[in-house]
């Protein structure tokens, strides 16, 4: 093929590649920065999107807004079906509702006869899911609220249920929330009749894998997974999900959070669980007031030369 | 926008900024929280799908550093590492250009074809790439799918641009209204 290279090209090519080089060699210097110094780089992220994301969401919530209002149509053609299974489910509720009234007093007495102590620090943020990751790779979702509401990095997010994920890179008004599916969350929780620690380990399928558990054989699918505290990190006993089998035979969490609809999450305030720094001391007698006769006054080292 | 090959400068700074305004509408839609449950198969790559149609058939509608920076951009969004996408789709792309004149009187069948291994070049290398930094990589299944489904919806990319934008590629010896060749 007889190619026509215009004289143009010919003294565009050299700047052309020169700009290439440049681009792709402070991409890939950005790149390495922030596989050495992830922090930095992540914070500068964590800027980029405070400033842009609350200015899309003047065009995102119309979108979104409509997209549920398609969706929520579609429901409306099932809606006899569903009225009929939420009548029947209803029924089962109030059965249940009889029971929780019951065992909530009988528990508060149990707790009055046992004078416990409650943890009284646990309130709670509520936020508004603004956008997810964006990507299949990531599971992640936008908050609304950010370090001016007083989030701070490692706080656990819920919906009304169960334990959604936590908070990973806050920004003046945004925070993200790292979800339990995400492939880089790792979460201590204890299985609970056996009381068996584990990890859940996410892996971006919607049931995360169980992992580390000391005896599997005390697992049974059913158990419930509950938050362990381990780590300080979240505060123990909240609610993660049952643990269930897959065809594999391997143990995952089938999680309690609704995660096909994040609309709200409570950020709960958790400040630290207190943490015993050092063994108990010797316990030592106080030291009484002097006895004896007075101690002769110091004197001065010219004088005591003469002992030597 | 009807003949926007013999475009003059002010209508090719106008599909400059479509494709700007383009790419930034696709980040935003991909940053919609519909689908918050992970997904077993990973829809297409819009972004690089629709760079890809634009730089094979005019390249110099989609300049580099807008390339690079839209990239940057939804690097940072979307929470992958940031750099490295952009890098590698910015590598790429300036290889596809550099063939677009080529590709003018191929059939189509030859440019789905470089426009495919473009797309893979780019999505393998970051896959690639991300293990060679020991950074945890996504799953196989779902990035092999993205892959797949990248390269499917091109012909659909490269209609709609050509139906919205009139983005055909250039006849040889096509001229643009100043009389300079294309």
């Amino acid at each position: 093929m007889a190619r026509d290279r215009t004289q143009d090209e010919d003294y565009l090519t050299p700047l052309r590649r020169l700009i290439l080089s440049v681009l792709v060699l402070v991409l890939f210097a950005v790149f390495l920065v922030w596989r050495i110094d992830s922090p930095r780089v992540e914070r500068f992220r964590a800027q980029v999107i405070d400033r842009v994301v609350p200015q899309m969401d003047w065009a995102m919530a119309p979108v979104n807004g409509a997209v549920n209002m398609v969706r929520d149509f579609q429901s409306y053609q099932r809606i006899v079906q569903q009225n009929q299974e939420l009548r029947r489910e209803l029924q089962q509720m109030k059965a249940w509702r009889e029971a929780a009234l019951q065992l909530e007093q009988e528990n508060a007495r149990l707790l009055d006869l046992n004078n416990v102590q409650l943890d009284p620090r646990l309130t709670y943020i509520t936020g508004v899911v603004m956008a997810d990751a964006g990507s299949p790779y990531r599971q992640s979702v936008l908050l609304n609220i950010g370090a001016r509401d007083g989030i701070i990095d490692g706080w656990a997010a819920m919906d009304g249920i169960g334990l959604v994920g936590r908070i990973s890179g806050v920004g003046q008004k945004i925070s993200r929330v790292i979800l339990l599916t995400d492939t880089s969350s790792r979460m201590p929780v204890t299985i609970q009749p056996s009381g068996q620690t584990a990890m859940v380990v996410g892996d971006n399928t919607a049931a995360p894998a169980l992992d580390f558990i000391e005896d599997t054989d005390l697992v049974r699918p059913g158990d419930r997974v509950v938050s362990s505290g381990d780590g300080g990190v979240f505060p123990a006993g909240l609610l993660v999900g049952q643990v269930a089998e897959d065809k594999q035979g391997r143990m995952r969490v089938r999680l309690a959070a609704d995660y096909e609809r994040l609309e709200f999450l409570r950020v709960l305030r958790h400040l630290g669980t207190e943490r015993l720094g050092e063994p108990g001391g010797l316990i030592l007698p106080e030291v009484g007031p002097m006895q004896g006769p007075a101690l002769p006054p110091e004197t001065p080292l010219a004088d005591g030369g003469a002992d030597g | 926008m009807a003949e926007p090959i013999r475009a003059s400068a002010p209508r090719r700074w106008a599909l400059r900024a479509a494709y700007a305004g383009l790419c930034l509408v696709l980040i935003m839609g991909s940053l919609l929280p519909l689908q918050t449950l992970p997904a077993l198969w990973a829809g297409p790559d819009l972004l690089l799908c629709l760079t890809m149609v634009w730089s094979l058939r005019r390249p110099e509608l989609a300049p580099l550093p807008v390339i690079a920076g839209i990239f940057f951009l939804a690097d940072l969004l979307q929470m992958r590492p940031p750099g490295l996408m952009a890098a590698l789709a910015t590598y790429v792309v300036h290889r596809m250009q550099r063939r677009a004149r080529q590709m003018r009187d191929r059939a189509f069948m030859t440019e789905w074809v470089t426009a495919s291994l473009g797309v893979t070049l780019v999505l393998l290398g970051y896959w690639l790439v991300l293990g060679l930094f020991l950074l945890d990589r996504p799953p196989l299944p779902l990035m092999l799918s993205q892959l797949a489904a990248t390269v499917l919806v091109y012909p659909i990319v490269a209609g709609l641009s050509a139906a919205v934008f009139g983005l055909r590629r250039a006849a040889l010896g096509e001229v643009d209204s100043l009389g300079h060749k294309l």
